[in-house]
C-alpha cells in the first residue's frame, strides 16, 4: 500500500493559484524529489503535507490516516501528523543546546529514555562531541545534521526535507549528497525532498516529480526524466543544454528535420509539431561532439572562447548567429570546427 | 501558519477590551452630556464640543501640543536609536556603568526635572549666574517652547533607547557581519543594516513618544507657566477653573480629541511597518555577538554620550541635588553660606515616607511584573494572527493613554465607584494596578511585540512539526526567544509605575501612598526644598537598584 | 471685631477651667462618636501641618481612629459629588481652603447642619447656616525678595504697588508674580475680592499688565522664583505658606497690605452622607476649640479663636499690623462668581485690563 497519497491538491496564496491540482504517491521506503524552479509550488506542497498550511481542495493521506480531505472538511493539525521536517534554514532553537534540540521531540512524547535515544541518533550522525554546544557554535554542515537528527529521532514514517543541500557550500554539498542518501537508505525511512537543484534530485531520489506552475510536468525515475523528457520544459530544466530555434521542414518515422537560418538538422520528434511550424531543438551539452571534419548532422562552427573547468573545457561556438556550447577534454586550438549533433540526442519540441 | 479560530486569542482580546472599554466609555459618554453623568439632570448635548471647538485657547493649546510632540519625537528617536546602537552593539568605553544613568529621566517626576533645570539654567540658575559672571551674558532662555520641546525630547530618549536596545540585543548579527566583511565601516553598518532592522522598535517608540507629547504636563507647567505657554494638559487646568466648578464634559471633550489622534497614529505606524517578515532576525542559525569596533570614533562617541547625559541628566539632577542641600538659591546668594541637611531631617518627620517609598517600589517591581505578564499574554495573542481582531487590538491598546492624567484619574475613579460589581476593589491596591496597567498598556506591550517580530516563524513551525502543541510552543520556544523584550518591558514599566501618580489619585489612600503623591502634596504647599530632598532619595534608591539589576541582567544574558 | 457677649465669655472661662480645656462637645455626641469608632476626613491641608492636631485629637478620643485623606481642592470636590451620587457614603468631615466650592456644596444641600458649641468663640462672619464653618484666619499678603528689593522700594499697599509698577515698568517688568485667575480657583477668588475692595481695580490691573505680571497655578513655583530672585515680588500669597517658608529662609519678606488685607479661611463642613457624623461633630468642635486652635496657630495657620493667645492669632495680628483685615465672609456672596456667565465676563474684563486680549 502506498505510504503517502496526495490527490488533486489546489492552493491559492493571495491572488495566485500556486497549486493547480497535484497528485502523486510515495511508496514505503521510497525517496521522492519534488523538483522545480522557484514559483513552481513545491514548497507550498511540502508545507501542505506537513500540515503547516492547508490546501483549498484535494486530499492527503498517509497509510490509513487521512491528514487532509477538503470534501470531508477534515484537517489534522501539524503537531499531530508525526512527520519529520528539516527546514531550509534548519530552524534550530538558538537558546537550546544540540542535545536539547534533538531530545525535545522525545520529551514532548514523555519518553523516559529521551536522552539516550537522542544521544544515539547524534552518534549515528557523527556529532557525539557536540552535544553541549549551541547552534551558533556549529558550522553549516553540522547544523544541518542536527536538524536532521531532530527530525528523525522520533522515527517518523515520512521525512520531509526542504532544500536540504542548498545552504551548503559546493564541496560540502557533494559530500552531503552521498552521506544523506546513505543515511536515508540505512534508516529505511520514506523521504520527500523539495529542491530546485536537479543534481540534488537526481542524486537523492528514487523518483523525481518535476513541478512547474503548480502542476506535475513529468514523473519518473531520475534516468527517465533526464534521458526521456516529455516536454520542452522538462528537457530544458534538466542538464545543461544547447537550444536551437527553427522550423520543422520534414517529418518521417518519428524523426524530423529542423531548419534555421543557414543550418539544418535531423532530430527526434518529441512534441507533436506539424510540418511547417516553429519548433525548438534541445541537445545535452555532453552529447554535442566537437569534430575536425563534417558529416551527417554536422554544422560548421567558429570557436569564440573556451573556459577551463578542471576536468574539461567548456567551449563556446558560433554557427551563423546562433551560439552553441560543447565540452572538450583538452583545450581547443583551432578556430574552425565541426559540431556533430547525434539525431537521437537532438530532441525537437 | 494556518489560520484557525483560536479561542485563547479571542479571549485575550475580550479580556483586554473589558479592561480598556469602561473608562473610555465613561469619558466618551461624558463628553456628549451637559453635566456630570451621575447627576440626573444631565442631558445629551453637543454643547461641550461646541464650547471647546469655539475656544481660541483650545486651538492654541492643540497647536502648541502638536508642535512639541513632533519636535520631541524628532529629537528622541534618532538620538535614542544612536545611543542604543552605541551601548548595545559597539565597544563604547564605560557602557556598563553609564547605562543606568540613561534611564533616570523616565522615573524622575517631570516636575522635579523641570525644576532642576530652573535651578540650574533658569534665569537665575547657578549655571546661568556663573556663565554671566564669566562671559557677561547667558544666551539661552529656558522658558520658551523650543526649550520645552528640546528638554521633552531629551528626556524621552530613554523610552526609544529601551525599545531599540532590547531589539538590538536579540538581533542576529550575521547581517551586520556580512556587511562588515564586505568592507562597511561601523557607521555604515549602523545606518544601512542595524538601524533598518530595528525599524519596528523605532516606529513603535516614535508613535508612543509622540503620543506622550499630548500627555506632557509637568514640564510645560513649570517652564511654560510664566510665559503663558499652553498645552492641552495645562489647558485642562484652565477649563477646570474657567467655569468655577470642574466641568467634566469639557475635560472629556479634550480627552476624546486626544484619543482620536491614536487612530491616525497607529495607521501611519502600520503602514510604515509594511511586511513584518522583513524584520525577522532570529532564524535558528545562531551566530555569536561580538561588538562592533568603533576605532578612532570611540572617544567621539563617548563624548556624545557624556554630552547627552550632561544635558539631560547631570544638569537637572545637579539642580535638584543643589536645591536639596540649600536653604535658598538664586541671585545674590552665596551657595557656600546656605548649605543644610535640614530638608532631609524634615523629611523624616513625614509620617508616611518610608511606607510611601516601599509602596512605590512594590508597585514598580511586583505590579510591573504582573503587568508585563499580562502584556505578554496580549502580545502573544496578537502574534502571527491575521485577523481583523488583531487589527482592532492594535488600535485599541493605544487609546487609553489618550486620556490626560487628570482625566484618567477621574475615569478610573468613576469606574471603580459606579460599576457596582467591582466597587469593593477600589480600596485595594488591585484597582491602582489595573488603572496603571491599562493606561500604559501600549507602552509595555509594544516592546514585547517588537521582540516577537524578530522571531522567525520557522522556529515555531519546527516545534509544531515535532509535535508540540501551541501552548508548549509558546512556553518552550517563543517566550525564551523574547526574553530581552520581556526584561526590557519590565524595566520600562517599573520606571513608569514608580513615577506615576495622577492616574491613581482617587484610588490611593492612606496606607497606599506613593512617592508621587508625596511629591504632589509637598508641591501644593510650595515645599520645593523637601521635594528636592525626596527626589534625591528617589534617584539614589532607584539608580542603585537599576545598577544592580542591569549588572545581573547583563551577566545572565551574555 | 469680635462679637462676644460678656456673659458667654464668663461661662466659657468657667467651663474651660472645669473641663481641663476639652472642646465643648455634648456628652451624647461623644458617646455616639465613640460608638462609631472611626472618622474619615477629606482635607486639603497638608498632612505635615496637621500632624500634631491629629495626635492631640487621638489623645482626647482614643476610641476614634482617624483616616486623613490629603487631596487638593478640586479632587476633594470631585470625590465628594461622585461618591454621594454613587450612594456609598463619602468623607465624614470635609476641610478645604476652596471657600467657594465648600459653599457650593452647602448650597447644593450636601452639608448637614450642626450648631457647634464652640461656635460662640467664632466671629460672626465665620459660619453660615451652621453648615459651614471657617476654621482658620489666613491673611493674604505680599511676598518679596529681601536680598534684591530694598526696604524703601517695598510697596505697603495695593495702591502703592500699582503706583510703583506704573511709575517704573522697566524695573518691574517680568518681576512680579501671582496666581492666574484663569487657571487657579484660589487665584480667581482672590482677584474677584480685589476687584471688590480695591477702589481703582481697573487701574491696578492695567499696572499689572504693563509690568508683564507672571501668572502661576501653584504657590510652590511662585515662592521658589521669588526666593531665587527671578521675581522680586508676589501678591495674593497665603501668609501661612509664606511664614512657613520664612522660618526656613530669611530672604523672604512679608508685607500685610495696609489698604486692605484679605483673609482666607479653611472651611469645614459635615456632609449629609457622612457615615460617622458624630465623630465628625466631635472633630469639628475640636477644631474650633481653644485647644485645637492653639495647635493650629503653632503650625503657621493663624487661629480664629478669640481666646487663643500668641503671635499667630487674629487678635495679635490686628494689634500688630493695625490695618484693614477683610475676611471673606462665609456666605452666599462666595457663590456669585460660580455663575458661569459672570465668571467668564469677569475673566474677559481681566484679560482686557491686563492688555493681553
Amino acid at each position: 500500500m502506498s505510504e503517502l497519497v496526495v490527490s488533486g491538491v489546489h492552493k491559492r496564496l493571495g491572488e495566485t493559484q500556486v497549486l493547480k491540482g497535484v497528485s502523486f504517491t510515495l511508496e514505503k521506503g521510497e525517496v521522492v524529489a519534488l523538483l522545480g524552479p522557484s514559483g513552481s509550488g513545491k514548497t507550498t506542497l511540502l508545507r501542505a503535507i506537513a500540515g503547516l498550511d492547508h490546501p483549498d481542495a484535494g486530499s492527503i493521506r498517509l497509510g490509513d490516516r487521512v491528514f487532509f480531505d477538503a470534501d470531508a472538511r477534515r484537517a489534522v493539525p501539524a503537531e499531530r501528523r508525526g512527520l519529520g521536517l528539516v527546514f531550509q534554514s534548519y530552524a534550530l532553537w538558538p537558546h537550546r543546546t544540540v542535545l536539547e534540540n534533538v531530545e525535545y521531540p522525545l520529551r514532548l512524547r514523555k519518553d523516559p529514555k529521551a536522552r539516550e535515544r537522542a544521544l544515539s541518533v547524534l552518534r549515528e550522525i557523527g556529532l557525539e562531541g557536540m552535544t553541549a554546544r549551541y547552534p551558533h557554535e556549529l558550522s553549516g554542515g553540522q547544523q544541518q545534521r542536527v536538524a536532521l537528527a531532530r527530525a528523525i529521532v522520533y522515527q517518523p514514517p515520512l521525512l520531509l526535507l526542504d532544500e536540504p543541500l542548498s545552504n551548503l557550500d559546493a564541496k560540502l554539498r557533494e559530500e552531503a549528497r552521498v552521506w544523506l542518501r546513505e543515511l536515508i537508505g540505512r534508516l529505511q525511512i520514506s523521504a520527500l525532498c523539495v529542491t530546485h537543484d536537479q543534481l540534488e534530485a537526481l542524486a537523492l531520489a528514487d523518483r523525481v516529480l518535476l513541478l512547474e506552475h503548480g502542476r506535475v510536468e513529468q514523473e519518473g525515475a531520475p534516468e527517465e526524466i533526464y534521458d526521456r523528457p516529455r516536454t520542452l520544459f522538462a528537457a530544458e530544466f534538466m542538464g545543461s543544454n544547447n537550444r536551437l530555434q527553427g522550423k520543422v521542414v520534414e517529418r518521417r518515422d518519428g524523426m524530423a528535420r529542423i531548419a534555421g537560418a543557414g543550418w539544418e538538422l535531423w532530430g527526434q520528434l518529441r512534441g507533436d509539431r506539424p510540418a511547417g511550424s516553429e519548433a525548438t531543438a534541445i541537445i545535452r551539452l555532453e552529447r554535442t561532439r566537437i569534430q575536425q571534419s563534417g558529416g551527417q548532422n554536422c554544422l560548421a562552427a567558429k570557436l569564440e572562447t573556451a573556459v577551463y573547468l578542471g576536468e574539461r573545457w567548456d567551449a563556446l561556438f558560433r554557427i551563423g548567429d546562433v551560439r552553441v556550447r560543447a565540452w572538450a577534454p583538452s583545450a581547443p586550438e583551432q578556430s574552425q570546427y565541426f559540431l556533430f549533433f547525434p539525431p537521437e540526442s537532438l530532441w525537437i519540441f | 501558519m494556518q489560520e484557525r479560530p483560536s479561542w485563547g486569542r479571542v479571549a485575550a482580546v475580550l479580556a483586554t477590551a473589558t479592561a480598556i472599554l469602561p473608562p473610555l466609555a465613561i469619558i466618551v459618554y461624558q463628553s456628549v452630556l451637559d453635566g456630570p453623568f451621575f447627576q440626573p439632570s444631565a442631558k445629551l448635548s453637543l454643547s461641550a464640543f461646541r464650547f471647546v471647538m469655539a475656544d481660541a485657547d483650545f486651538h492654541r493649546a492643540l497647536g502648541s501640543t502638536l508642535l512639541v510632540a513632533t519636535g520631541m519625537t524628532a529629537v528622541a528617536v534618532p538620538l535614542g536609536a544612536l545611543l542604543a546602537f552605541l551601548f548595545v552593539r559597539t565597544d563604547l568605553p564605560g557602557r556598563r556603568l553609564l547605562e543606568p544613568l540613561l534611564l533616570i529621566p523616565i522615573f524622575l517626576s517631570p516636575v522635579v526635572i523641570a525644576f532642576g533645570y530652573v535651578v540650574a539654567v533658569g534665569p537665575v540658575g547657578f549655571v546661568t549666574l556663573l556663565f554671566r559672571e564669566t562671559f557677561g551674558t547667558a544666551p539661552w532662555n529656558l522658558y520658551t517652547i523650543a526649550s520645552v520641546t528640546l528638554i521633552a525630547g531629551l528626556t524621552h530618549i530613554p523610552h526609544v533607547y529601551l525599545y531599540t536596545a532590547s531589539t538590538l540585543r536579540a538581533m542576529n548579527v550575521d547581517l551586520e557581519e556580512a556587511a562588515s566583511v564586505a568592507g562597511a565601516s561601523t557607521a555604515r553598518i549602523a545606518l544601512t543594516v542595524s538601524i533598518p532592522m530595528v525599524r519596528p522598535a523605532l516606529l513603535y517608540s516614535g508613535v508612543l513618544v509622540f503620543f506622550l507629547g499630548f500627555e506632557l504636563f509637568g514640564l510645560p507647567l513649570i517652564l511654560g507657566d510664566p510665559e503663558g505657554l499652553l498645552v492641552l494638559s495645562t489647558y485642562l487646568f484652565k477649563l477646570t477653573n474657567r467655569l468655577g466648578v470642574p466641568s467634566y464634559q469639557l475635560m472629556a471633550v479634550v480627552a476624546v480629541v486626544i484619543m482620536a489622534f491614536a487612530f491616525p497614529l497607529v495607521w501611519v505606524q502600520r503602514r510604515l511597518m509594511g511586511g513584518a517578515g522583513r524584520f525577522v532576525s532570529i532564524r535558528g542559525k545562531g551566530v555569536s555577538h561580538a561588538p562592533l569596533r568603533l576605532g578612532r570614533w570611540r572617544w567621539v562617541a563617548l563624548a556624545l554620550v557624556l554630552g547627552w547625559l550632561g544635558a539631560t541628566v547631570v544638569i537637572p539632577l545637579a539642580g535638584v541635588f543643589l536645591r536639596a542641600f540649600v536653604t535658598n538659591w538664586g541671585e545674590g546668594v552665596r551657595l557656600s553660606e546656605v548649605l543644610t541637611v535640614g530638608h532631609f531631617t524634615e523629611l523624616l518627620d513625614y509620617p508616611n515616607l518610608i511606607r510611601g517609598v516601599v509602596n512605590t517600589l512594590l508597585i514598580g517591581v511586583v505590579g510591573g511584573a504582573l503587568a508585563v505578564a499580562c502584556y505578554a499574554g496580549i502580545a502573544l495573542a496578537a502574534h502571527r494572527w491575521q485577523s481583523r481582531w488583531a487589527k482592532v487590538l492594535d488600535y485599541l491598546v493605544m487609546v487609553p493613554r489618550g486620556m490626560p492624567g487628570l482625566v484618567a484619574g477621574l475615569a478610573f475613579f468613576w469606574v471603580f465607584l459606579f460599576i457596582k460589581p467591582i466597587a469593593p476593589l477600589r480600596a485595594t491596591p488591585l484597582s491602582l494596578w489595573i488603572a496603571y496597567s491599562v493606561v500604559w498598556l501600549a507602552y509595555g506591550m509594544r516592546l514585547i511585540s517588537s521582540a516577537l517580530l524578530q522571531v522567525g516563524p520557522e522556529l515555531e513551525e519546527a516545534a509544531l512539526t515535532v509535535g508540540a502543541s501551541r501552548g508548549r510552543i509558546t512556553r518552550d520556544v517563543t517566550v525564551p526567544l523574547i526574553r530581552f523584550g520581556l526584561l526590557g518591558s519590565w524595566l520600562l514599566v517599573f520606571l513608569i509605575f514608580v513615577r506615576e501618580y495622577s492616574t491613581g489619585v482617587y484610588l490611593l489612600g492612606p496606607g497606599t501612598e506613593v512617592i508621587g503623591s508625596l511629591i504632589v502634596s509637598l508641591w501644593a504647599t510650595g515645599a520645593m526644598d523637601t521635594i528636592s530632598a525626596l527626589s534625591v532619595i528617589n534617584v539614589v534608591l532607584v539608580g542603585l537598584g537599576l545598577l544592580v539589576a542591569l549588572q545581573l541582567g547583563v551577566r545572565v544574558n551574555e | 471685631m469680635r462679637q462676644i457677649k460678656a456673659s458667654l465669655f464668663l461661662i466659657v472661662l468657667a467651663r474651660a477651667a472645669l473641663a481641663g480645656d476639652r472642646p465643648a462637645t455634648a456628652q451624647e455626641v461623644i458617646a455616639a462618636a465613640e460608638q462609631e469608632g472611626k472618622l474619615v476626613i477629606y482635607s486639603t491641608t497638608d498632612t505635615i501641618f496637621v500632624g500634631p492636631l491629629l495626635k492631640d485629637f487621638n489623645s482626647l478620643y482614643p476610641k476614634i481612629s482617624v483616616q486623613y485623606d490629603d487631596l487638593n481642592s478640586t479632587e476633594l470636590y470631585n470625590r465628594v459629588i461622585a461618591e454621594v451620587a454613587a450612594g456609598n457614603g463619602s468623607g465624614d468631615l470635609l476641610w478645604s481652603s476652596a471657600m467657594d466650592l465648600q459653599l457650593k456644596l452647602a448650597n447644593d444641600a450636601y452639608a448637614q447642619a450642626y450648631l457647634s458649641p464652640e461656635a460662640t468663640h467664632l466671629p460672626s462672619w465665620a459660619s453660615w447656616r451652621n453648615e459651614v464653618y471657617a476654621t482658620t484666619y489666613e491673611p493674604i499678603v505680599f511676598v518679596y525678595n529681601k536680598r534684591l528689593l530694598k526696604a524703601e522700594d517695598v510697596p505697603h499697599s495695593h495702591a502703592c504697588l500699582a503706583k510703583s509698577l506704573s511709575a517704573d515698568p522697566a524695573k518691574w517688568r517680568g518681576k512680579v508674580a501671582s496666581y492666574d485667575p484663569e487657571r487657579s480657583g484660589i487665584g480667581f477668588l482672590l482677584i474677584t475680592q480685589d476687584s471688590r475692595l480695591d477702589p481703582d481695580f481697573a487701574a491696578t490691573a492695567r499696572a499689572y499688565g504693563a509690568a508683564g505680571v507672571k501668572l502661576y497655578t501653584s504657590i510652590g513655583a511662585m515662592l521658589e522664583r521669588i526666593q531665587s530672585g527671578e521675581h522680586l515680588l508676589g501678591f495674593n500669597i497665603f501668609a501661612s505658606y509664606a511664614t512657613a517658608r520664612q522660618w526656613k529662609d530669611p530672604s523672604i519678606g512679608i508685607v500685610y497690605p495696609k489698604d486692605y488685607s484679605l483673609v482666607m479661611s479653611r472651611i469645614a463642613l459635615i456632609p449629609r452622607a457622612a457615615k460617622h457624623p458624630n465623630a465628625a461633630k466631635a472633630f469639628l468642635d475640636y477644631l474650633l476649640s481653644r485647644r485645637g486652635q492653639e495647635l493650629l496657630a503653632r503650625s503657621a495657620l493663624f487661629s480664629l479663636h478669640d481666646e487663643v493667645e500668641g503671635e499667630m492669632t487674629a487678635s495679635a495680628l490686628m494689634k500688630k499690623r493695625g490695618g484693614n483685615f477683610k475676611p471673606l465672609p462665609v456666605g452666599p456672596s462666595l457663590l456669585v462668581y460660580l455663575d458661569q456667565a459672570k465668571r467668564l465676563d469677569f475673566l474677559r474684563r481681566w484679560q482686557r485690563a491686563l492688555g493681553t486680549k
